[in-house]
């Protein structure tokens, strides 16, 4: 037979060959795809992602802040002390004539009233 | 996961369980998938470091699909092959833009000196006459007569008809038959 013909080539036997050369992945190659992996893994399920991103524990200042309608509700407050520590150490003139007027006044309708009450019961017991 | 329980799962199955974060699923995905990946871009290109890269993106990509893999539309195999093929064609592009003189040397063609084994050398006379084939006929032969897969997996790797593949497979048969036979005698492959 002559060693140029074609149809006596058996392809099958290199392809055999081929299957049995074949090239394998080494150590470093393998190191470099499971860290690719390793980098890409989505977290273990639990919450969402997004949702553990948006979690964060709340300080008592800032629940503080929040019940008392924030930063501008902080600063009220903080004037409403401060005016009343002030006025409590040093009383205006006006403020002190008002307070005793009324601090008579209730005294004088419980006199009134003990008066009428003691009159009633008098009346009772006679 | 024990490794030994992972290993006989489905590639869908370690999908799923990687995506969920277990740490074995991609090394079972990668002791599967990566040696078949990195010998077909090694088919196609003839280059080792180039073989590589390709393997390595290959895995990539199914890294970063994993989460949103739908069972049940494509064998992992098939797309991976897919992936290949498409970095491969990709890659000889390039080649052909940079021009002769800057692309890979082809395997040097002439018997290695002495004692290696005869099949070795059929494995590197084919590998020298699968690259001097036209690209997608290089791939369907490879496909067909290395990797065992059927005309209609090739069909959806190629994207082309089963009959567009068994009309690639023939043909380039018939180039690496008129290619290798004027090496019969090199290799071995004497009449008896």
């Amino acid at each position: 037979m002559s060693m140029n013909k074609t149809e006596d080539l058996d392809l099958d036997l290199f392809f055999d060959a081929a299957r049995k050369d074949s090239l394998q992945p080494d150590s470093s190659l393998m190191a470099r795809v499971l860290a690719d992996a390793d980098a890409l893994q989505p977290e273990a399920p639990g919450l969402p992602v997004a949702a553990r991103a948006t979690v964060r524990p709340v300080s008592a200042l800032r629940q503080f802040l929040s019940a008392i309608g924030g930063w501008s509700g902080m600063v009220g407050l903080t004037t409403a002390t401060m005016a009343g520590l002030w006025i409590g150490i040093s009383p205006p003139t006006s403020l002190q004539s008002v307070s005793s007027y009324w601090q008579t006044t209730t005294e004088d309708s419980y006199i009134q009233q003990l008066d009428s009450y003691s009159m009633l019961m008098l009346e009772e017991e006679n | 996961m024990p490794y030994d329980a992972v290993s006989e799962l489905s590639d869908e199955s370690l999908l799923v369980l990687y995506s969920n974060g277990d740490r074995v699923a991609a090394r079972t995905l990668s002791q599967r998938h990566l040696p078949r990946v990195l010998a077909h871009a090694y088919r196609m290109l003839g280059d080792r470091a180039e073989a590589e890269d390709i393997a390595q993106e290959a895995m990539l990509r199914l890294w970063k699909i994993a989460p949103d893999w739908r069972a049940g539309e494509a064998q992992v195999s098939t797309w991976l092959y897919r992936v290949v093929a498409n970095l491969c064609t990709d890659r000889l592009r390039r080649r052909r833009s940079v021009g002769l003189d800057e692309a890979a040397e082809p395997e040097d063609e002439t018997p290695s000196a002495g004692d290696r084994m005869q099949e070795a050398e059929r494995a590197d006379a084919l590998q020298a006459a699968l690259l001097q084939l036209p690209e997608r006929q290089r791939s369907a032969v490879v496909l067909r007569h290395i990797e065992g897969l059927s005309n209609p997996e090739i069909a959806e790797i190629l994207d082309c008809s089963a009959e567009a593949v068994e009309s690639l497979t023939a043909r380039g048969k018939r180039a690496l038959t008129a290619i290798l036979a004027g090496r019969k005698e090199e290799l071995g492959y004497v009449d008896e």
